[in-house]
């Protein structure tokens, strides 16, 4: 075990650390402006998994176009998915249970059509960017460079949007107050719809990013919905800041537990950090902060 | 401009507003006067859409505000400064500001709008980038105010803006009410400061348990015997 190893895998936790923080940042994004939990984040993750399949392998499209159509299909189921199965329950009765009961049941539905129309054969996608990069030693593979590089700028962009945008402001008074965002002319319908689909095209763009490190398949956003899910305990539900700094901290601790312990141990650690957080900081790093 | 027209309001089943009328004349300010749970909130809910009458209407220069979405009577040139401020209280004054700035005529124009609003209450610029959280009770009141402003509205309601402030306090906010006014903005205030409210409004009406009891000029609501005593505490 040497520094270098050390190093090696502080720059993979980074690289999948920016990835939960992607994946996080679109679950609290809901949490924050709807106040529902979305168990089927994972499955629009995977869906972005296949629509780059498709759109990379099958019509052989540039990465960068198949990145974007991935996202942009999924925004649209999740607008879809919003429109017609949330929509419907917003402002009844038991709003605190009925979006869980019906992301689970989309979840599951999704995961089931996955393997009964494409198979439970694992896809592979080929790296963006081939080749490593060496300096000072060591050697970094240019598709974790990419998805560094993606998941800082559009962090960085998506922040600026909702702080400086008409819509972001929009977004953050929804969020805030529904009904005073009403009377000021927020169609808080329209806010949702977008978020949902804002959401989705998120986690899509984690797993086209992440697609050629893991395998294509029905049961591959499991890993990312549940570390998703530490990772906003971790920064506080709500909190697009607590996401992204939940996000690096979970994928550093994650590769120095490979390190340290074993591959096999790592989920466990991020389990042990997700016990210890609820015990010391049960709302997590921004836990009171809201958008 | 402003003509409720007599409206049954109901939340659930439980009925709020009896056949309420009220009219508001251009460039007037009108005063709504009433106790704890009389319906004054209820009555501007529902003129902002976010209650729906059961019965009667509510128009505005001749266009149903209760047959349009909620999120649309602003457009109408009408904004509503809720009870209670209701800020975003975890963005900044100037998010705020922003926030009332959304309709796409007066994003366009937000700059000027929030100049001008900022001119009037020099504190809020003061503040611009703290949280409105952090503000005091009547800086609250004037950013709820200035908000409501930034889209240049024809009629602005305004929901019990002495609540929980210093005399001193209510009185600029008055002021500034009454400037609002004499730029051409209509104003219904709903208050229960029935002494400060009629000073400045030029006719009033008074709602007990959901109905309207009276109307009148203020000057004659300030010699209304009833008034004097329910009222006024004399």
């Amino acid at each position: 075990m040497t520094l270098k190893l050390i190093a090696e895998q502080l720059i993979n936790g980074l690289v999948l650390g920016s990835m939960y923080a992607i994946v996080a940042s679109g679950l609290t994004l809901i949490w924050g402006t709807m106040k529902m939990l979305n168990f089927a984040h994972g499955e629009l993750y995977m869906l972005g998994g296949y629509v780059l399949y498709f759109t990379l392998m099958v019509f052989g499209m540039h990465p960068f176009w198949a990145v974007f159509l991935a996202m942009l299909v999924v925004f649209f189921v999740g607008v879809l998915i919003e429109r017609a199965l949330i929509h419907p329950l917003l402002d009844k009765p038991g709003w605190d249970v009925s979006p869980l009961v019906v992301t689970l049941g989309i979840s599951i539905f999704l995961q089931n059509f996955a393997l009964k129309v494409w198979g439970e054969r694992f896809k592979n996608v080929p790296y963006f960017i081939e080749g490593t990069m060496e300096a000072a030693g060591f050697r970094i593979a240019y598709q974790r460079i990419l998805i560094l590089v993606v998941a800082a700028g559009v962090m960085f962009g998506f922040w600026m949007y909702v702080k400086k945008s008409r819509f972001g402001i929009a977004l953050r008074a929804t969020a805030q107050d529904r009904e005073s965002a009403t009377i000021l002319g927020i169609n808080s319908h329209r806010i949702y719809m977008l978020t949902f689909g804002i959401s989705s095209a998120l986690a899509a763009l984690a797993a086209t990013m992440l697609a050629p490190l893991f395998l294509i398949n029905p049961w591959m956003g499991i890993p990312p919905q549940l570390k998703a899910f530490i990772v906003v305990v971790l920064g506080g539900l709500g909190s697009f800041e607590g996401a992204i700094l939940g996000g690096f901290l979970l994928g550093t601790i994650e590769s120095l537990a490979i390190v340290f312990l074993s591959s096999e141990w790592k989920d466990v650690v991020s389990f042990v950090v997700l016990i210890l957080i609820l015990i010391i900081r049960p709302s997590g790093f921004f836990g009171t902060k809201e958008w | 401009m402003l003509e409720i027209h007599g409206i049954d309001v109901f939340y659930g089943d439980a009925q709020a507003l009896w056949e309420v009328s009220l009219r508001v004349k251009e460039k007037e300010i009108v005063t709504l006067l009433g106790g704890n749970g009389a319906g004054k909130s209820t009555t501007l809910r529902a003129v902002s859409g976010l209650l729906k009458p059961r019965r009667g209407s509510i128009s505005l220069a001749g266009v149903r505000l209760d047959r349009i979405n909620p999120h649309q009577i602003i457009l109408q040139g009408l904004s509503h400064v809720p009870e209670g401020r209701r800020l975003f209280a975890n963005m900044t004054v100037m998010d705020n500001l922003l926030a009332g700035a959304y309709t796409p005529a007066a994003w366009k124009n937000r700059e000027a709008a929030v100049q001008g609003m900022v001119e009037i209450f020099p504190i809020l610029k003061e503040r611009r980038n703290q949280l409105a959280g952090t503000l005091s009770g009547g800086e609250q009141q004037m950013c709820a105010i200035a908000r409501a402003m930034v889209s240049q509205p024809r009629v602005l309601l305004l929901d019990e803006p002495s609540l929980g402030l210093a005399p001193v306090i209510v009185e600029r906010i008055f002021e500034v009410v009454q400037k609002i006014n004499g730029n051409g903005v209509t104003v219904l205030l709903v208050e229960q400061n029935a002494h400060i409210a009629l000073q400045i409004a030029h006719r009033g009406y008074v709602i007990e348990t959901g109905r309207m009891v009276l109307e009148g000029v203020s000057s004659e609501l300030l010699q209304n015997d009833y008034v004097k005593k329910a009222y006024l505490g004399i």
